[in-house]
């Protein structure tokens, strides 16, 4: 979904409530309109919906011009495909599309991947290969984790970066951390609080020369 | 006593890597002995067979004594935090204080022996860890510091919820509606 006017206004109307934990479904229909709420739960914004409340994800109180840039993410985490199984034994027959845990490690030796996450050229071919080696297709719980491929960008580290703010949840910490080694090669940066920044800053050791 | 090594990353950041973190867990049982009870992350690990990405190690030791670590081979910060032999942060509970609300003495007592990576370590009991984890999910001011702990507080609910092993009588024992309380969080 692209960044139009609708998906704008939106974004604007949810931002405009400030961020919450989760909110009132009818009360948040009434004050944004359901079509409002559907815009966002077609961009990929909603993260859960379940008895009367709504969540959503943390991007969506992001400034416009960075979520921009969330956007394809957004709309590859909506249609991922998840098994369960080694991760490790997953990996070579992923090829080079690898992003979120394993490759946010590989460029910050910050936080120990969790989940195997790759960008399929073919998704359907892909987890077919997977069934075939034994992989059980497992919900949304899974350790591997299978993304649509979208509009990618040409910067690998910008890739990361983004995908880890659609994510959220520990690969905010990831994003935060890419923010902190690479300022240079992130155009658009996300808004963090100070918290987090110190923290990831700290963690990482504070020795940035 | 062992060296502390620090390596330095990308832009001059010092790094911990996963062999490193299990090369400080082993000395840390090795110096400590095996009822030593690992919280936090480690203790994540172990509750949800999972890899967890992590960077520190939270340990309980019955009382922290500051030259009994120095001869250990532990260093200490300006700030005051501890470091191991092999470079990784270390943090220390110890008896009287409270974790998450809960009386450490507690969290020592119903401690668990469960599997991490091939070690037998002691963890907090399961639903220990939820309340921790929904404590500092609601502490949490910043709408991103919240998200990283709501993610571990869901992951350790899924999971066990899946397995159908969590003992909500005694999460409610430390906290009344608990089970309403994780629906509303996660």
């Amino acid at each position: 979904m692209e960044l139009n006017g609708r998906l704008k206004s939106s974004i604007k109307a949810l931002q405009k409530h400030g961020y919450k934990a989760r909110f009132r479904y009818a009360d948040l229909e009434r004050n944004l309109g359901k079509e409002s709420i559907e815009t966002l739960e077609e961009a990929g914004f909603v993260e859960q919906r379940k008895k009367g409340y709504i969540s959503f994800r943390w991007c969506a109180w992001q400034p416009l011009n960075v979520i921009k840039h969330i956007l394809p993410s957004l709309n590859s985490l909506k249609d991922a495909a998840y098994f369960e199984g080694d991760p490790l034994a997953a990996r070579p027959m992923l090829g080079d599309n690898v992003t979120l845990d394993y490759k946010a490690w590989e460029l910050t030796n910050y936080q120990t991947p969790a989940m195997l996450c790759a960008y399929a050229d073919n998704m359907k071919k892909t987890c077919a290969a997977l069934k075939k080696a034994g992989f059980e297709h497992d919900g949304k719980d899974g350790r591997i984790c299978i993304l649509p491929k979208n509009e990618r960008k040409e910067n690998a580290i910008e890739q990361v970066y983004y995908d880890s703010l659609a994510s959220g949840g520990r690969s905010l910490l990831d994003a935060a951390a890419l923010q902190l080694l690479y300022p240079d090669q992130i155009r658009e940066k996300a808004k963090f609080s100070k918290d987090i920044m110190n923290k990831v800053r700290d963690e990482l050791g504070q020795t940035a020369s | 006593m062992a060296k502390r090594h620090h390596s330095p990353g990308k832009r001059g950041y010092r790094c911990v890597d996963a062999a490193t973190l299990e090369k400080e867990v082993s000395y840390i049982l090795q110096e400590f002995g095996s009822e030593t009870v690992f919280i936090g992350s480690i203790a994540m690990m172990a509750h949800t067979e999972r890899g967890r990405r992590t960077k520190d190690i939270d340990v309980i030791l019955p009382h922290e004594c500051t030259a009994m670590l120095i001869e250990r081979g532990f260093t200490t910060d300006k700030k005051g935090a501890w470091y191991g032999p092999h470079g990784v942060k270390v943090d220390f509970y110890t008896r009287g204080e409270k974790i998450g609300g809960i009386p450490v003495e507690d969290i020592e007592r119903d401690a668990q022996t469960k599997k991490w990576n091939d070690y037998e370590i002691r963890v907090p009991k399961l639903e220990h860890m939820m309340l921790m984890k929904m404590v500092a999910t609601e502490r949490s001011k910043p709408a991103d510091v919240r998200e990283a702990h709501k993610s571990d507080l869901r992951t350790l609910a899924i999971e066990h919820t899946k397995r159908n092993d969590i003992d909500w009588k005694y999460a409610e024992h430390y906290r009344s509606n608990f089970k309403r309380r994780l629906e509303e969080l996660i």
